[in-house]
């Protein structure tokens, strides 16, 4: 009679960037919205490519494409994913511009394989593992790790001197 | 369903129930005994577990319902009569009923609608709610209580530490513990890993009773803590807490006066010797001040509906502007009358909203007074502590955000900067350090300045750094302020400089951000072998000020209006024809600053330029800019820690259409201008 | 440094889910299926709670309290004891057993994740 989350089955929304899919848990996501015309912080570096107005709260938005160093196919409909990261025990708002957002999934956390060491593009501490769902493979994004703040702010300031 | 655990469950559900109707039977001839009232709601209270685990929902649901009425009992809020003894008597033969599976619905119904109706009338409109930090407070109300903590004396033997605990209930609230220590001191008690001490705890706190006991107590057995809740109005005492003072004083008058005194004021924080006697005497530790206010006319407001308030007075304020601007669209006199009489109540809305969130600086004032105790204890350095201006207000918000910059400020204070006694006699200096903590106001600021009489900051030791950090040539001709204000550089101030600069220094440059992040800024003074000062500057309001909206290209910038102190236009030609910038005003030369040029945009082709004359914490200089669009009532917005390193915005707003504007950080533009 | 806990625990399913459980909280675990086995755990190195079982075969619950009681370092250490009577006050108080505390069994993982971080704070 114990219960226990691990067999539960969760959800995940499935993002392109580029060419490749990632998955990032629903229970990050607040919302999704059409890319808008975001006012450029004066200064800042193209990861950051503005602010927002979420909800009466201004949101940085990162480029997710130069985060992944992935091909930007500058398409028109790209959407903006508003997530909800910890940072050093606070909870950040932040944006992420991405290709597309194709579906929600559902796989079971146990289901998620390791990253192997050899062949992977990506920084692996950034993703929980991938999984394979007809015969693709999705990474799964640890997104508190992928927007570290403190990272992101040194980045930005170093890219502007 | 039968297994191993369900019939173990129906034996200890009968045996409670029997309990229960003779604790029923008792309470009938005495309606206010705490006691009976406690094993009442216990007996809910663990049924609701156990029938959760085994699979009886539906007895789970009904204890649950009686629990929260015997929690009311328990408060206070709910009286016993008759009518609640008739209930709780149906509840157990409903119980009864659903354990043997001979449950009838409508009589359960019955009971459970007859429950709501006492339940609801006992609520009279008392909404619950968190304050959102402290998930233990369930009610806008204070308590008092008089714990009695005695922990077994093998405590230790199982795991535990009662000081662990006394900490957990100290962070509750205001506190007033007496030790009552048998046989030997409670340090060499836990040296030896025995337990003979009871503590003696007044705790004023908005946590409620069964946090208490559920989560500070939740390891020890019933015997070795009692919890009472007292009305500090009334003249006396419970009897049962008067039977357990009597255990401790002789004098059992005496000892209720002292529990009814205690809570009318708590003195000042003063730790008498330990004395070894048989029969316990107590020693005193007082934690936390109570700030006296006249407790008729204030009223305890919770951050979290401030916030909510100061949110709706923005977007009132945001839907005004919003108005005005369709208004003058409409060339209607009468409306744009009308709208100008919106405007001012609006401003007169915002400034009483603003007001609310006005706290005397003396809440945090004080609780420096343990924290310097503690710190001159831990050092080995006697301190004299003033402080002064206790009662100049500041915003809430601000309040919480300096608490961790002048912690740090006054840790350093008094490691670094006062000497041992020792030596303060050697120099002729009173063996007492001197550290003093003022508060004023200044224009629309207040100062914070903390003072000591110390040994200065080492300018030397300072100088060295800075050379070995490559902040500074060898060579270097350089001031004394600017040698100071170095150690504001971050990366100046590592682990490794601690031993290097003896004097102020570590953390400052967080100190300097901390304050930066809402709108305040520090200044270091030292003198060598007199001492130093470190002021703070603060704004009073955080959220909503008056500015001036300019733009550069297609940016938008707010500069704050109390920080201008004249505007003109100039030809592009004639500001930027030399090569320095600086500009003309009142027959001297400023600094310039171009924002497109700092921004990085090409270079504005318009004939002519807006310049900005800004005058902050008295240093004037001037910004140019494309265009003044008009003022703005800004409500300020954080840009997040995503930008806490660019030295240009102090924070962000988002206009009537929805775009995004940004204000300028005139102190620290100006910072970031003269290093280059 | 992860605290370390040593579970207790004869059955194997039961073990596994304690042991899960704890790891996903971040703690590192050692296991062992009845008291001698877990005897070994206790060499010296730092262990800061033990969870156990009451009913094992070959050295049961009370032996193995009365065993980590009896070592210098271990004596005070924080230990919780697992057990199916649903009536606990039919057995000995946590005090006279010696242990922080009894979890009943079954039990409710959000309380037992409470009790353990409460008491490794």
């Amino acid at each position: 009679m114990t219960t226990l989350d691990i067999d539960k089955k969760t959800s995940y929304i499935n993002l392109r960037i580029g060419s490749e899919s990632f998955a990032i848990s629903v229970y990050k996501v607040l919302e999704i919205i059409q890319f808008e015309q975001l006012t450029k912080v004066p200064n800042s570096s193209d990861f950051v490519p503005g602010v927002l107005n979420f909800r009466g709260s201004i949101v940085p938005v990162i480029d997710m494409h130069k985060r992944f160093h992935a091909e930007d196919c500058n398409s028109e409909d790209k959407m903006v994913v508003v997530v909800d990261i910890l940072n050093k025990d606070k909870n950040v708002l932040m944006g992420l511009l991405v290709d597309q957002v194709t579906d929600v999934i559902e796989f079971e956390y146990k289901e998620i394989k390791s990253v192997p060491d050899l062949g992977i593009r990506y920084n692996p501490e950034f993703l929980e593992g991938f999984i394979e769902q007809e015969n693709k493979f999705i990474m799964v994004l640890n997104i508190d790790r992928v927007l570290n703040v403190t990272e992101l702010a040194e980045v930005n300031q170093i890219l502007q001197e | 369903m039968i297994d191993e655990f369900t019939n173990g469950f129906i034996e200890e559900v009968r045996e409670l129930l029997l309990l229960l109707e003779d604790d029923l039977i008792g309470l009938e001839k005495n309606p206010a005994n705490p006691e009976i009232i406690n094993n009442i709601f216990r007996v809910m209270h663990t049924l609701k577990g156990s029938a959760g685990m085994v699979g009886f929902k539906n007895i789970q649901d009904i204890t649950h319902e009686f629990e929260s009425l015997y929690v009311k009992i328990r408060e206070g809020s709910q009286i016993v009569n008759s009518d609640i003894i008739d209930l709780t008597l149906k509840g157990k033969d409903v119980i009864l009923s659903m354990l043997e599976g001979s449950e009838n619905e409508e009589v359960t119904q019955h009971l459970l609608f007859q429950l709501m109706k006492v339940i609801g009338q006992s609520e009279e409109g008392q909404t619950g709610f968190s304050t959102g930090n402290n998930s233990s407070v369930n009610s806008s109300s204070v308590h008092h209580y008089v714990i009695f903590f005695m922990p077994d004396k093998g405590i230790f033997e199982r795991g535990l530490s009662p000081d662990k605990s006394i900490e957990e209930i100290k962070i509750l609230g205001e506190t007033h513990i007496l030790l009552h220590e048998k046989k030997k001191s409670w340090e060499k008690q836990k040296e030896e890993k025995i337990c003979q001490t009871s503590w003696e705890i007044y705790l004023r706190s908005e946590a409620a009773f069964t946090f208490i006991e559920e989560e500070v107590f939740l390891f020890y057995d019933q015997e070795e803590y009692r919890i009472f809740e007292i009305n500090p109005g009334s003249e006396k005492v419970d009897t049962a807490l008067e039977e357990k003072l009597g255990k401790y004083y002789k004098n059992k008058v005496e000892a209720i006066n002292q529990v009814l005194g205690f809570f009318k004021n708590l003195p000042e924080p003063e730790v008498k010797a330990v004395q070894n006697f048989e029969k316990t005497e107590p020693v005193s530790e007082s934690h936390g001040e109570i700030i006296k206010t006249d407790s008729e006319s204030t009223v305890n407001v919770s951050s979290h509906k401030l916030d909510e308030l100061m949110n709706l007075v923005s977007e009132l304020v945001t839907l005004t502007a919003t108005m005005q601007v369709h208004a003058s669209h409409i060339e209607d006199p009468k409306l744009i009358n009308t709208l100008e009489n919106v405007e001012k109540l609006t401003k007169k809305f915002r400034n009483n909203a603003l007001d609310l969130r006005l706290v005397p600086v003396g809440t945090l004032l004080s609780k420096f007074k343990r924290q310097v105790r503690d710190l001159s204890k831990e050092l080995g350095k006697k301190v004299n502590l003033l402080i002064e201006g206790q009662d100049i207000e500041i915003d809430k918000t601000i309040l919480k955000s300096i608490e961790s910059p002048l912690q740090h400020i006054i840790r350093n204070s008094i490691d670094h900067g006062l000497e041992p006694e020792e030596e303060r006699l050697a120099k002729g200096k009173s063996p007492e350090g001197l550290l003093k903590i003022t508060a004023f106001y200044s224009g629309a600021s207040v100062i914070l300045q903390v003072q000591d009489d110390g040994r200065g900051i080492n300018l030397e030791r300072v100088k060295e750094c800075a050379i070995k950090k490559g902040l500074l040539l060898a060579d270097q001709v350089v001031s004394k302020q600017e040698l100071i204000s170095m150690i504001l550089e971050p990366g100046f101030t590592t682990n490794e400089n601690i031993s290097i600069v003896s004097g102020r220094g570590v953390g400052m440059d967080v100190v300097r951000k901390e304050l930066n992040s809402v709108g305040g800024s520090v200044e270091i003074f030292t003198e060598k072998e007199l001492g130093t000062s470190i002021t703070m500057k603060l704004p009073t309001t955080l959220t909503i000020i008056d500015t001036l909206m300019v733009d550069v290209d297609d940016t938008q910038i707010l500069i704050p209006v109390m920080d201008i102190e004249y505007c003109f236009k100039e030809s592009n030609e004639n500001l930027f024809k030399r090569d320095n910038r600086l500009v003309e005003y009142k027959n001297n030369p400023i600094p310039l600053i171009s924002l497109r040029e700092q921004f990085k945009y090409p270079a504005s082709e318009k004939k002519d330029l807006m310049v900005v004359v800004i005058n902050k914490f008295d240093r004037k200089y001037a910004i140019t800019a494309d265009h003044i669009v008009g003022e703005h009532q800004a409500v300020i917005k954080p840009l997040g820690d995503l930008f806490v390193n660019q030295p240009y915005f102090s924070g962000g707003s988002i206009m009537v259409d929805g775009k995004l504007a940004f204000i300028l950080d005139t102190n620290f533009l100006f910072n970031h201008i003269t290093k280059i | 440094m992860k605290k370390r806990i040593v579970v207790v625990e004869d059955f194997n399913t039961s073990r596994q889910i304690i042991k899960k459980t704890l790891e996903s909280m971040g703690y590192q675990v050692d296991e062992a299926a009845d008291g001698r086995e877990a005897m070994h755990f206790f060499n010296g190195n730092k262990i800061d709670l033990v969870i156990s079982d009451y009913n094992m075969p070959n050295m049961d619950g009370r032996a193995v309290v009365e065993y980590i009681r009896n070592k210098e370092e271990y004596k005070f250490i924080p230990i919780f004891m697992l057990s199916t009577e649903t009536n606990i006050d039919k057995q000995m108080r946590a005090r006279e057993a010696k242990i922080t505390a009894w979890i009943k069994k079954p039990f409710e993982v959000i309380e037992f994740r409470k009790l353990v971080e409460k008491v490794l704070a």
